[in-house]
């Protein structure tokens, strides 16, 4: 079990953006990236950068099941994006980032430990807010297109 | 997929007049070649080109062209190609199957692809229709969202804009658009089955340059 902390604003946390959400054309993020997951999630997972560097968080996704499977995730079919929670809590309506490590023991497959876990907490349905996260990403690990 | 493409009911077309659009252009001027419902269909048994020139610009000769959306054929000039060949490139959007993004995401249905293409061209038409230099409006990345709807976006150096056309309203989507900037910005819903002058005003934002001039 890990300690939950506090994330300062200054940190970074990576989100993971699926390549069908990214435009083909531009190699930019969709604004349909950075909605809730899953869809009626209350949170936007990401991986603080305290506990996890860019390639560590892509490399965790290939040890969790697709939705609804027991089938592994591919890594490379995702890339890494960062937000600085200050920027987050910026935009409006405001996301609020909360350290939300996963543990169990044992481990469970399809679902692995991280300490790293943190959560974007608040609504991403909104047109205004999808489309002004695009304006505060910087990509960790980005697509070759 | 035909069952559900016939059991759609024919989009009702009708315009919202105001005197002027976002630039103050004069937005009664001229009479826009969208169907309304009662057209649909005799509208797709025609093929006459170039009745679109003579009837509202009379200027230049242009050719026009067709596309099948759903049942329906739209007439539609050839300048405003480039929206015409996103839309049917969006077609593919209905392969994504269940859980598209590994994460539980909704597919797309033909419903909601049908009204967001409809939509698209219907404001592309009226757009290069009303106004004096035939504006061609700049193509949207066209992309599903997990919850089911589809995304419309334009991003350029001056606007920006996000439509999203749900699947449980098909009636009306949903927007939002600034300059980028807190003050310069437009928010809500339209109708999707009708063109709002206010809002074709902010798709004057994103308009291919040195088109038509």
């Amino acid at each position: 079990m890990w300690e939950i902390e506090d994330i300062p604003p200054s940190n970074k946390l990576y989100v993971r953006v699926h390549k069908n959400n990214i435009n083909p054309k531009t190699a930019e993020p969709r604004p349909a990236a950075f909605k809730n997951t899953p869809e009626k999630g209350p949170d936007l997972s990401s991986d603080w950068e305290k506990h996890s560097t860019p390639q560590s968080s892509r490399d965790l996704i290939g040890k969790q099941f697709k939705y609804g499977t027991e089938a592994f995730k591919n890594p490379n079919d995702f890339f890494i994006v960062s937000f600085t929670c200050e920027k987050l809590s910026c935009i409006n309506p405001p996301q609020s980032v909360q350290h939300t490590p996963q543990y169990n023991n044992p481990e469970i497959v399809g679902e692995p430990n991280n300490r790293a876990h943190a959560s974007i907490i608040g609504d991403k349905s909104d047109e205004e807010i999808r489309l002004k996260f695009i304006d505060i990403y910087n990509w960790e690990i980005k697509p070759n297109i | 997929m035909n069952e559900k493409i016939a059991d759609m009911h024919i989009p009702q077309i009708r315009i919202d007049r105001k005197k002027t659009d976002l630039r103050g252009n004069n937005m009664y001027s001229k009479t826009p070649n969208i169907f309304k419902s009662e057209d649909y269909h005799s509208r797709a048994k025609q093929s006459k080109i170039g009745i679109f020139d003579e009837k509202y610009n009379g200027k230049t000769k242009t050719n026009y062209s067709h596309i099948k959306i759903g049942n329906w054929e739209f007439e539609y000039p050839n300048a405003i190609e480039n929206i015409i060949t996103e839309i049917k490139r969006s077609f593919s959007l209905l392969d994504m199957k269940d859980s598209w993004d590994d994460e539980g995401a909704v597919a797309v249905n033909i419903d909601t692809w049908i009204k967001a293409a409809i939509f698209l061209y219907n404001y592309a038409q009226y757009l290069y229709v009303n106004s004096k230099h035939q504006n061609v409006l700049i193509e949207p990345d066209i992309a599903p969202v997990n919850d089911g709807s589809i995304d419309l976006t334009w991003r350029t150096e001056k606007a920006r804009l996000l439509i999203n056309i749900k699947p449980k309203s098909l009636d009306r989507v949903s927007y939002y658009c600034d300059l980028y900037s807190d003050k310069d910005f437009s928010k809500g819903n339209v109708s999707s089955e009708s063109i709002n002058e206010g809002f074709a005003g902010w798709l004057n934002f994103f308009i291919k340059p040195n088109v038509g001039n």
